[in-house]
């Protein structure tokens, strides 16, 4: 039985061998390989990842914030500006109705004795 | 050390920005807005006028507006209504009329009203003959008004200023409305 084994271990041992042997490569494989490699061109980036569409989407990204922010500002200013406007009309509005009390009182008093 | 020296200056800068409110304000009305039900206060600077200026449209008021306030330096308006007569004394009245008995300053007009039109006083500061500033002061039984202008003031600023404005919008004045109710 074990001598039975062992044949079969021989014959792997032997098969394994034959398969494994070491062979020379091909004339003109190294130089080949080498060919193909200089040949070999990668496949083209989808259009996205060119760096040019990158510093363009940069580009128009920086943009929409300059002009988000500006209009935010022109916006404020606006706001400030009515406030400012109704500030101005409404001191204009007191003082102009002080005035105009003086002066009618002034005239009151002035007919009054110019026809006692 | 290093906070003294930083509540110095704190100190300091306090007692300037007050004194700085003081020379556009020339009185401290500061005690009668405890008391009052309703301030009104308005502080328009030479640069405020400018920019507020802008946005001035084209229509006959705001052109008008724009005319008067091309010139000045400041306009500060301070208005105090109280629910009931008698909140000020006429003392009080008195130390607001101070400041203005000053060489600086002409007592233009005093009316003293009858009914609720109330007393009014207007000073005006003359340099070289040329209205440089005025101030109001307008005692009404529950009112009492402020206004102080700074800058030339012509004389048909005046006018306009009584005419078109002299028509109170929001600010319509208590006694006016009591006459218009009677009518």
């Amino acid at each position: 039985m074990d001598k039975m084994n062992d044949k079969v271990n021989d014959d792997i041992e032997k098969a394994l061998q034959s398969a494994l042997r070491r062979e020379p490569a091909p004339d003109g494989l190294s130089a080949r390989v080498l060919r193909e490699a200089r040949a070999y061109q990668p496949p083209p980036a989808p259009w996205w990842r060119l760096p040019m569409v990158r510093w363009a989407a940069v580009g128009v990204a920086a943009a929409a914030c300059v002009v988000g922010a500006f209009s935010e500002h022109a916006r404020q200013q606006q706001i400030r500006g009515q406030a400012a406007r109704q500030q101005v009309l409404l001191a204009l509005h007191i003082t102009g109705s002080k005035l105009r009390i003086v002066q009618d009182q002034v005239k009151a008093n002035a007919g009054g004795e110019s026809h006692p | 050390m290093n906070i003294q020296r930083r509540a110095v200056i704190l100190f300091l800068a306090l007692i300037s920005y007050r004194a700085n409110a003081q020379a556009v304000f020339p009185v401290d009305t500061s005690r009668l807005a405890g008391r009052a039900d309703e301030t009104t206060t308005v502080s328009l600077d030479k640069n405020m006028l400018r920019f507020a200026s802008k946005f001035l449209s084209s229509n006959e008021e705001d052109r008008q507006a724009r005319r008067i306030i091309e010139n000045l330096d400041g306009i500060y308006v301070r208005t105090f209504e109280f629910k009931t007569p008698g909140a000020y004394t006429s003392a009080e009245l008195d130390t607001y009329r101070k400041p203005f008995a000053t060489p600086e300053w002409s007592h233009i007009v005093s009316v003293h009203g009858k009914d609720a039109d109330g007393d009014t006083d207007i000073y005006v500061r003359l340099v070289d003959g040329e209205v440089r500033g005025m101030f109001i002061l307008s005692a009404e039984a529950e009112e009492l008004t402020f206004v102080h202008i700074l800058g030339p003031i012509k004389p048909e600023d005046l006018n306009q200023l009584s005419g078109n404005f002299g028509i109170p919008k929001r600010h319509m004045d208590k006694a006016q409305r009591r006459k218009d109710e009677q009518q």
